[in-house]
């Protein structure tokens, strides 16, 4: 139970900035995922909140109080290592109870709680072995019971899927998103995997080069992009791109030039004028083949899935991606036809900024905590 | 095939043996002959005097062995320059390692410094220890004097004497231990101590619960070797006090030395040395035993 709040952070590492200026506001009971590519900053930022790292400037205030100053046993969080960060020479009920063998606990009630923890977990058969004798996934549970022990405020994963196998990663990402709702924690958790931060998050943090992109719900972010990295990043196969000319901005809408025509899309036009040059984004899963669509293709590559066709097309110079039906009958350097309906395609400007959509998509607002059943 | 990979027929095997014979041969000159003519030795009066001569004693020597209070003092002195010097190497050692790695900058220049001592010849260590503690021009022995906290001829002295040569030892073979332990440190994963702190653990409780288990194994190689060592101790004592005074350094292979080289009783010498030599197989083997039961725990 505990709501968290940063102001302004910013991490110098010898003169390098790694983090710019951060500002965020997590709510009780929320799930939070960071996102972002290698080296944007997530994990240093994770690490400060955890107190494992200090900040430059700015504040970190947990139910609005500075913990900037407090060691991070004191700061009542818990963290789950990518690693999983396991005491190698203890038992399981050792390493889960360590914690609170250090905060001399006595020794009946630290049973208590392990076993209440393993117990969630289905740890129990476990907790007479040794770390060694586990598979990554008993492993990643035992380190996640090390955490709930606590009893934190807020829990911290710092990329804790990332070592498990595919197959693996999915179960547990399930099962973490029924933890959440079975212990009602603020959750705090960092991957590069844009999937991961779609499932489980209540609210995505995008961050990139030390910066935050966009911060938004899963639904926010895919469907009203602020900018084009972040339309980039959010959503698999990647958006495509192409640079469009304006003919007319309109308050219905601006007209860009397509090879087959031009389109409309319904996006605010203030500062743009005809003959501008912006960059349209439309969603691999948004193109549909179409015999009379203004764009045209050949295709290069087809990657099928079974349900669902990856159509890889060069067009106009560039490469873009076309999802279609799983069983369409198309071949390579075939020739074809697509179009798109202009509510969903994107504009950007230069700079790479998104110009704001006329009408928000009705599921931006829903978060996942009411995507869950309501209370009987 | 049988010829390449399987059992080698017995033909074969014996080609192979007559292919090895000669250096066989030669190993069998310089190892086993001495080695069984050590032990005919200690069943025998062997005088040199007027030529080599071999007078069959049976188990004198052995008996003696196991009587002799001279030799039993001798094991008794050697057990607690053991203890002293191999347990002060282990604990210095670790706190020196612990304290270097710790260092975020200038390690490096650090350990070389202290790597020093170790590049001594023990010949030399002990040279300089009975320079260093001479009475009347010693450096080590102007500053008790002077500070008052020993006055009188250290190497002179029954204790005194024992705590010197000791603490030569210490000197030389610390930064060893030390160098030992910082490599095993630095296996210690960083995120298992950052849990640990996230846990709760300050750096006593990181030290017992996590550091030292981790590093057990190899704690328990450096314990080995200077074991090993400890067993062969010889130059230092044998520079600085030779047993003595009052043979109250005169730890086993010293003692050894003055039966063989000084009063030459070489049979007697054969059965002291072979004690030695079964001693130290012991002690490997229970090293190798625990060695052992550690890698399957960890």
């Amino acid at each position: 139970m505990a709501t968290l709040q940063l102001n302004d952070i910013v991490k110098d590492f010898g003169g390098t900035q790694v983090i710019k200026g951060v500002d965020l506001e997590v709510k009780d009971r929320e799930f939070v995922v960071f996102v972002g590519p290698s080296g944007c900053g997530k994990s240093t930022l994770m690490r400060m909140i955890a107190g494992l790292e200090s900040a430059t400037a700015g504040d970190i205030k947990v139910d609005g109080k500075r913990i900037n100053e407090v060691g991070p046993a004191e700061r009542g969080l818990a963290m789950v290592f990518q690693s999983y960060a396991l005491y190698p020479h203890m038992t399981v009920e050792d390493n889960m109870g360590f914690s609170l063998r250090l905060a001399k606990v006595k020794k009946a009630e630290r049973r208590e709680k392990v076993l209440a923890a393993a117990r969630i977990l289905q740890l129990e058969p476990l907790l007479d072995r040794k770390p060694r004798a586990l598979s990554g996934g008993q492993r990643q549970r035992v380190a996640i019971g090390r955490a709930i022990v606590r009893n934190p405020s807020i829990f911290l994963f710092d990329e804790p899927l990332s070592n498990l196998d595919a197959a693996l990663r999915v179960q547990m990402r399930i099962e973490l998103a029924r933890l959440h709702e079975e212990l009602d924690a603020t959750m705090i958790y960092v991957t590069h995997d844009q999937i991961e931060a779609m499932t489980m998050a209540d609210k995505i943090v995008v961050l990139q080069d030390g910066e935050v992109e966009q911060i938004g719900s899963p639904m926010e972010l895919y469907h009203h992009p602020c900018n084009r990295f972040v339309a980039g990043f959010i959503g698999s196969p990647k958006m495509n791109f192409l640079d469009v000319e304006v003919r007319e901005a309109s308050g219905e809408g601006i007209n860009v030039a397509l090879p087959g025509g031009d389109c409309r899309v319904p996006v605010m036009g203030d500062g743009v004028s005809a003959g501008d040059t912006l960059t349209l984004g439309i969603r691999p899963e948004h193109l549909e083949l179409d015999e009379q669509g203004p764009l045209e293709g050949k295709i290069v590559v087809i990657e099928r899935l079974g349900g669902a066709t990856s159509l890889y097309l060069e067009h106009g110079g560039s490469e873009w991606i076309l999802v279609a039906d799983g069983d369409v009958a198309l071949h390579v350097h075939d020739q074809v036809r697509f179009s798109f309906a202009p509510t969903c395609a994107h504009l950007f400007k230069g700079d790479g900024e998104a110009l704001t959509h006329l009408h928000r998509h009705p599921l931006v607002d829903i978060d996942r905590q009411e995507n869950r059943a309501k209370p009987a | 095939m049988a010829l390449s990979t399987g059992k080698p027929s017995a033909r074969r095997q014996g080609f192979e043996l007559a292919m090895m014979s000669p250096a066989l041969f030669l190993l069998a000159l310089i190892t086993l002959v001495p080695f069984f003519s050590i032990i005919w030795m200690s069943f025998n009066d062997v005088s040199l005097m007027g030529g080599l001569a071999f007078e069959f004693s049976g188990l004198d020597n052995w008996k003696r062995v196991f009587t002799d209070p001279d030799i039993r003092s001798s094991w008794l002195i050697s057990l607690v320059y053991f203890l002293a010097t191999v347990g002060l190497e282990m604990v210095i050692g670790t706190m020196m390692a612990l304290l270097v790695y710790s260092l975020t900058r200038g390690s490096n220049i650090i350990i070389s410094l202290l790597l020093i001592p170790m590049f001594i010849a023990p010949v030399i260590v002990g040279l300089l220890g009975r320079f260093m503690l001479d009475p009347s021009h010693g450096l080590y022995a102007w500053m008790l004097n002077e500070t008052g906290l020993f006055d009188g001829n250290i190497l002179g002295n029954v204790g005194s004497a024992m705590v010197a040569v000791i603490l030569m030892d210490v000197w030389e073979w610390t930064p060893l231990v030390a160098l030992i332990v910082l490599a095993g440190l630095t296996s210690v994963p960083e995120d298992v101590l950052e849990a640990a702190e996230m846990d709760g653990a300050k750096y006593a409780q990181k030290l017992i619960y996590i550091i030292l288990p981790s590093i057990s194994n190899i704690l328990l190689v450096a314990l080995l070797i200077r074991a090993m060592d400890a067993i062969r101790f010889f130059a230092i004592i044998f520079i600085t006090t030779n047993g003595g005074p009052a043979d109250s350094t005169k730890i086993i292979p010293i003692r050894l030395y003055d039966i063989a080289f000084r009063f030459f009783d070489l049979g007697y010498a054969a059965a002291v040395g072979i004690t030695m030599l079964v001693f130290s197989i012991m002690v490997a083997t229970a090293f190798t035993k625990l060695l052992k039961r550690q890698e399957k725990v960890s």
